[in-house]
């Protein structure tokens, strides 16, 4: 059993990617899940509508569905207006001098271009994020360290 | 939503500091808003992420790679 890993600090509200959810859920580390549930308590944990359409698609059945979407309308959100499409190309072109535009997928750039408008942190666990960042203004933060949950 | 006419007597410094904070107009609105935020706190203060969402990080993957 590897040592619990340390979750990021955060200073203030910040959109968190899908990933990191299902991430905190990892039943070897309980304290992230208790971590996860302070920042949401204390209004540290914003979404956008792209982050609910993929939560509640993990929802397991109808009223699991309906209860989470319920829920996540008490969340803070980011908006996702039009111009964010716009700046997702952007995003994705600065990426193709290494060839990354091939890996990274809309959904990141998406999440990326909104954290990036709404100059708000995006806590992640995912490298992309990282290439993405390199490529544009996003403050991007690891959820826990880089390799920390396989 | 289902409204009910009440008369109350309302703390008129709170109030105006409510009506501040949420950026409304008028006494029901700055009322409703308030309430309101009471009981999103509170759905905040109670989630569980190992209890209330459902699914894996593989899952979030493969939505995206068909998305």
């Amino acid at each position: 059993m590897s040592a619990a890993p340390e979750p990021v600090r955060l200073e203030r509200p910040a959109l968190f990617d899908t990933g990191v959810w299902t991430w905190a859920r990892d039943r070897r580390f309980p304290g992230l899940a208790r971590w996860f549930n302070e920042q949401v308590a204390t209004g540290r944990v914003l979404i956008c509508e792209l982050v609910v359409l993929e939560l509640v698609r993990l929802a397991a059945n109808e009223s699991r569905a309906r209860e989470l979407a319920a829920r996540l309308a008490a969340f803070e959100s980011v908006p996702m207006p039009e111009g964010l499409w716009r700046r997702a190309r952007e995003l994705q072109l600065a990426l193709a001098p290494e060839g990354d535009h091939r890996r990274v997928k809309a959904a990141d750039l998406l999440l990326s271009a909104a954290a990036e408008s709404a100059a708000v942190p995006l806590v992640h666990y995912d490298r992309d994020y990282a290439r993405i960042a390199a490529a544009g203004e996003l403050d991007q933060r690891w959820f826990v360290p880089d390799g920390a949950l396989a | 939503m289902r409204m009910a006419r009440t008369t109350v007597d309302v703390d008129e410094e709170a109030l105006e500091t409510a009506r501040a904070e949420l950026g409304t107009t008028g006494l029901s609105a700055t009322i409703n808003a308030a309430l309101r935020e009471v009981a999103r706190r509170r759905v905040l203060a109670e989630f569980d992420v190992t209890r209330d969402l459902d699914g894996t990080p593989a899952e979030v993957e493969e939505g995206r790679r068909s998305g």
